[in-house]
């Protein structure tokens, strides 16, 4: 396996099946993944042939790095090796939306914009508002398990996609799932998938369950001094049968920009309601009753167009602090019980070097991220994750901010990861896929 | 008889009150719900994870095949034990073992029945969504197996957009956890892949699952309508104007002869077709939401639609649906309930096509089904005592799965593919597909002992597996 890479060699099979050149000066930078650059960019023109760039790298025993609109790729370990992106960005059609059917397939290198735009022209919408920056694909959200605040209600996107196909590394593309919205036929490959940073196979067309957008949309937020009351607030609302479209808990750094005045409080909780307008209206009533009971300061309207700017900015900040250099970011996965709590714990961590900018979802997603010099930041990284394994949760390194190895990104070993390599050693022997950079050494 | 070696080992693990062995009990064990049966060569009921974990390092070692067991309501077989070897039945495990009401999720044991988790939480204001008809009877462990769904599925989605995480024995005889109260743990999503796995690839020994508050508040309609079109296409425009209920459960017109015949719901029996709608939530809005449904049916010709005033006529509506099956028992000796799925749009050929079957193999087919996520659950009525009438209903029902993959559909929708369909996965994915699929197979369970013979079309396509008496354990 240690054989030199012939990639002169390499470069010439895989133009007999696709677009391929090098990164140049002009832009070397951008298919930079932690500091690696591949040397190769392959785009095939379709589906067909990028299984078979796959298969050629596979045997060439070219480390590949899937490759949407490489807006995340800063996720996970370093890689190993990095020879050849390959991009899916030419397969970006949508292939059938039938609105009465409520369902989509498009190919995976469109972009998730792309979608919102053709399913809006009917109404209707794909329910994840993940923190993307613009590019990003069908392909790479799914890859990457992403998800924003009103996964509470709406689901994340293992509740969202319905069907794949898949280019394998012996080159052939394989089908699971469907394209309706109950399914028990075959095993759920689909889900196997979702979040794996494409360590299985390179996905080459979704289907999803799409959703009507909403008639009513509003949102209040609540200011607290401390965030255990806040979460207090948050877990009494999922309590009772008001199903809101979002709650977040923020810092006032999160805050910053959002158009919200905190007035000197240290945090807020915002919540969202979509539906009916009667149902709506009475959300607000149950969200001031919570928050008041819990000491909550301030109930704020946010006027509609404000709303939709205020989360708007909400996901662009959060996406960029995912992916600016020099920070660290780091993601949070809870029970929703706990955001409260782990909010209260971290919010000095990492306080002399940068005040550290928090943002959690009613899920149980909850964020971390401060500029922090490079030499601190494996203790924090211990600290904030002695936190999520305290409370029953785990922590992940999102953004290493430019670090080349020494932080955790995964956390420590679980028993369930053998099972994992066994099911890596099944659909990528080689070690082709983006090798080292998933869970366990994947 | 004297217990053999291979007995009295699984007698040394769990008691021998806990093993069935003798052919009487094993007789009992031999079928589920649906029409095919096998017999084991020994039961097991055991009380703990541990035990399970020792009975399938027992059978690992002695390359016996083991199938896990819950309620036994199964429609497609996938507790039958067709290839003989140990039936691992879950009921004994039947704990709540916690109930977070601060992060609303339940930790329980695979054989607790899935009614009893919606009871036990219920004087918290809370339930577990997933309502599979047989809920009085079915196992939550069942559920993880077959991906459960029911007529409440539509708006909440199914067993695994509800399970969060599982600890199961695997092939290898290790017990260990996937997933947690927490979503987007690290790695793959191995409970994902899990749920619907139809117990090939390991034993759910404890579940964790998401808990929903109840709604404040429910308005049930019943539409009556002269064509099925009509029903279907209102069916469309509901969803389609952006007012997702959480159910919409259509009967045609021999289902619901039937239903008067026994339960007496009133609904009319000369009607074509109708529609039971239920949207729930708080109770703001709730009455036009409900006028809203009434107008687009009534601008789909609807003959009448009730809104039910209280909770006991809503109890009298639903009462004609879930007690279909039974009301269909009535009338036939016997019925095969198929369960495809197709895209909603399709539902009005889709059903044409499926009369068209009934007349073809002059076979009486009812249809109770779930209307709003396009799930049909055609019911072929036959008599076993008539000579060749249950193998014409088998390939009837064949039929109407191939309807429904020229749709666009696929061959199940809750109840799995078990051995029922096996031989029809063929015809909806390719080789490479299955191939792909059965990857992960390899990588779990690379002996093949758990549940073999389910999904996946058997080589050679023999319809009666023998029982091979296996070399070296006597029996």
């Amino acid at each position: 396996m240690i054989e030199q890479l012939d990639l002169a060699a390499l470069e010439a099979e895989l133009k007999t099946v696709a677009d391929v050149r090098k990164p140049d000066a002009t832009d070397s930078d951008s298919w930079s993944v932690g500091g690696i650059t591949p040397s190769l960019v392959c785009t095939p023109g379709d589906s067909e042939s990028l299984g078979e760039a796959l298969a050629i790298c596979d045997r060439a025993g070219a480390a590949v790095v899937p490759w949407g609109g490489g807006t995340q790729q800063g996720l996970g370990s370093p890689l190993e090796r990095a020879d050849v992106a390959l991009v899916t960005t030419q397969l970006d059609r949508l292939i059938e939306h039938e609105p009465g059917d409520m369902t989509v397939t498009a190919q995976a290198g469109m972009t998730l914009s792309a979608l919102q735009a053709t399913l809006g022209e009917h109404g209707q919408w794909l329910p994840l508002d993940p923190p993307l920056l613009p590019g990003a694909t069908l392909g790479g959200a799914l890859a990457t398990d992403v998800s924003g605040p009103r996964r509470l209600k709406e689901g994340g996107l293992r509740d969202l996609v319905i069907g794949t196909r898949a280019a394998n590394v012996d080159g052939r593309i394989s089908r699971a799932g469907g394209k309706v919205v109950k399914n028990v036929t075959g095993y759920d490959i689909n889900k196997l998938h979702v979040g794996a940073l494409g360590t299985l196979g390179v996905l080459v067309e979704v289907s999803f369950k799409v959703a009507p957008l909403p008639p009513s949309d509003r949102t209040w937020y609540c200011t607290f001094d401390d965030p255990r009351n806040a979460g207090l607030a948050l877990s009494k609302l999922l309590w009772l049968p008001v199903s809101f479209a979002a709650l977040d808990l923020v810092n006032a750094s999160a805050a910053e920009g959002l158009g919200l005045s905190l007035e000197g409080a240290s945090w807020a909780l915002l919540a969202r309601a979509t539906g009916f307008g009667p149902a709506v209206e009475r959300q607000l009533s149950e969200f001031r009753d919570a928050t008041r009971g819990r000491q909550g300061s301030h109930t704020t309207a946010v006027n509609e167009q404000q709303a939709k700017e205020t989360w708007t900015s909400y996901l662009e900040e959060s996406a960029k602090r995912r992916w600016s250099p020099g920070r660290l970011t780091c993601r949070f996965a809870l029970p929703s019980a706990e955001l409260g709590p782990v909010a209260a714990a971290i919010a000095e961590v990492g306080g002399a070097a940068g005040k550290p900018r928090i943002w959690g979802h009613g899920t149980g997603a909850l964020f971390w991220s401060a500029e922090v010099p490079s030499e601190g930041r494996s203790q924090i990284v211990d600290r904030l994750r002695g936190a999520a394994h305290g409370s029953g949760g785990r922590l992940v390194v999102e953004n290493r901010g430019g670090d080349r190895g020494e932080l955790d990104v995964w956390g420590p070993g679980e028993p369930s990861y053998r099972y994992m390599r066994a099911i890596k050693r099944q659909y990528d022997p080689r070690g082709t896929l983006n090798p080292g950079r998933f869970v366990d050494g994947i | 008889m004297k217990p053999s070696r291979f007995v009295q080992e699984l007698i040394e693990i769990v008691g021998e009150r806990n093993v069935l062995w003798d052919d009487y009990d094993l007789r009992l064990y031999e079928y589920d719900g649906s029409v095919d049966r096998a017999l084991p060569q020994a039961v097991v009921l055991p009380e703990t994870a541990e035990q399970v974990a020792e009975i399938v390092r027992l059978c690992a070692r002695a390359s016996v095949p083991y199938t896990a067991r819950g309620g036994g309501t199964g429609l497609s077989g996938g507790s039958i034990p067709v290839a003989g070897g140990v039936l691992i039945t879950l009921v004994k495990m039947n704990r709540v073992l916690e109930v977070d009401l601060d992060s609303l999720r339940a930790v329980v044991e695979p054989g607790l029945v899935n009614l009893q988790l919606s009871e036990a939480v219920s004087g918290h204001g809370l339930y577990y969504v997933p309502d599979p008809s047989s809920q009085k009877a079915c196992t939550i462990g069942g559920n993880v197996g077959e991906n459960s769904g029911g007529p409440h599925t539509l708006l909440y989605g199914v067993t695994t957009n509800h399970v969060l995480g599982v600890e199961a024995v695997m092939p290898d005889g290790e017990l260990v956890e996937f997933g947690a109260k927490a979503l987007d743990l690290p790695g793959y999503d191995l409970t994902g892949a899990f749920v619907g796995s139809e117990g090939t690839l390991g034993i759910a020994t404890k579940v964790t699952v998401r808990l929903v508050p109840l709604p404040e508040d429910i308005r049930t309609l019943l539409a009556v309508f002269d064509s099925v079109e009509d029903a279907s296409a209102t069916v469309s425009e509901v969803i389609g104007k952006g007012i997702i209920p959480a159910a919409i459960e259509m009967m045609d017109q021999l289902a619901l002869q039937a239903v008067e015949a026994s339960v007496h719901a009133g609904y009319p029996e000369d009607a074509a077709a109708v529609l039971l709608i239920e949207v729930d939530g708080l109770s703001d809005g709730l009455d036009e939401q409900a006028e809203a449904i009434r107008e687009i049916a009534d601008a789909h010709h609807a003959r009448s639609v009730r809104i039910a005033q209280d909770a006991k006529e809503r109890e009298l509506l639903w009462s004609g649906r879930k007690g279909a099956f039974g009301a269909i028992g009535r009338i036939s000796p016997e019925y095969y309930v198929v369960d495809g799925v197709v895209p909603r749009t399709k539902l009005p050929e889709v059903l044409k096509a499926i009369a068209a079957v009934g007349r073809q193999y002059d076979l009486p087919i009812a249809n109770v089904f779930h209307a709003g996520d396009g799930n049909l659950h055609p019911l072929v009525l036959f008599d076993a005592a008539i000579p060749g009438e249950l193998e014409r209903t088998k390939v009837a029902g064949a039929e109407i799965m191939r309807i429904c993959i020229r749709a666009g559909g696929v061959l199940s929708g809750e109840h799995g593919i078990g051995v029922e369909k096996r031989e029809l996965m063929g015809e909806l994915f390719t080789d490479y597909d299955m191939e792909v699929m059965l990857r992960l197979k390899a990588a779990l369970d690379p002996e093949g002992l758990a549940n073999p013979g389910k999904i996946f079309p058997t080589p050679g396509r023999c319809v009666e597996v023998p029982r091979k008496p296996l070399a070296g354990i006597g029996w």
